[in-house]
């Protein structure tokens, strides 16, 4: 049996590129731009989506501020009226919860 | 439309830019990568993968290759891809030759001395080439579809593949080396 040789494998290779080359190109154009197009939307709505959920969490954030800004007055308020009929409490306390 | 021009528009996201780009190049990239993963559906599968790529980063393209090049770079790095996810999913990766053969094993050529027309008439040759060069290394792999299937030159290889012209040479000399191993007997002949 003969090795093959470098001039046999160059015809191979040319016989099998144009076997290939037989092979039918599906123009896939549309498919491209279909799915550019759906990704696009999805991007889209992904960002609006971000937005919303941004706002929501920011209002959520205030709400939460604006409870822990009232809540902790009533704390005062309550710590001032208990200091009052505290037994131990003297006057310099009361003078600094009031201030 | 010039190549710059072109470009411009598909960072524009212009439709009809985009429209021509694939209509453009779809052939050449459907082609590099069927000669690299020797699957049709699986090249019509990276081919739009590749034009998604390409679309998705067109902003990171810059002149120093043609967009040509630029994209047979996105379509051999993502048929890299593929062949690598292949070889780790082996169990899923029973790839449908584009031959019809019974046998998936390499078939070693029996008489290579048989006249030109019968040795390319023969399909099993090139089933025996095909599933040869499946075997070989990544790069050598690369390096013999590029020059040897589709035509590029070494310069144009070494751009594609990001490697030096003696990179590529060096690749394919030992390709040639592995193939005529696998594919005959090969006797080494010392002088």
């Amino acid at each position: 049996m003969k090795p093959l040789n470098n001039e046999q494998l160059d015809l191979l290779a040319q016989s099998l590129s144009k076997q290939l080359d037989n092979v039918d190109i599906p123009d896939i154009t549309e498919k491209v731009l279909a799915s550019r197009r759906t990704k696009s939307a999805t991007v889209f709505t992904l960002k609006r989506f971000a937005v919303a959920a941004a706002i929501l969490l920011s209002s959520l954030n205030g709400g939460i501020l604006w409870y822990s800004w009232n809540y902790s007055q009533e704390l005062n308020q309550t710590e001032l009226i208990d200091s009052l009929y505290s037994t131990d409490s003297d006057w310099t306390t009361l003078l600094t919860l009031n201030e | 439309m010039n190549e710059q021009h072109l470009v411009e528009e598909l960072r524009n996201q212009n439709e009809n830019a985009t429209r021509l780009f694939i209509k453009t190049y779809q052939q050449d990239v459907f082609r590099v990568i069927l000669k690299i993963v020797f699957n049709e559906l699986d090249a019509e599968d990276l081919s739009q993968e590749t034009f998604m790529d390409a679309l998705t980063h067109i902003h990171d393209f810059q002149s120093d290759s043609s967009l040509k090049t630029w994209l047979f770079r996105i379509a051999v790095n993502r048929s890299l891809q593929h062949l690598r996810a292949s070889k780790r999913k082996k169990r899923f990766a029973v790839l449908k030759s584009i031959f019809a053969t019974e046998s998936d094993e390499p078939i070693a050529i029996q008489d290579p001395s048989a006249s030109i027309s019968d040795f390319l008439e023969n399909k099993e040759l090139s089933k025996a080439l095909q599933l040869n060069i499946e075997k070989l290394p990544e790069n050598q792999r690369l390096a013999f579809s590029l020059i040897y299937l589709n035509g590029h030159s070494y310069q144009e290889t070494a751009s594609i593949m990001e490697v030096s012209v003696k990179a590529i040479e060096a690749l394919l000399s030992r390709a040639k080396l592995k193939l005529r191993k696998s594919l005959g007997e090969f006797h080494y002949e010392t002088t």
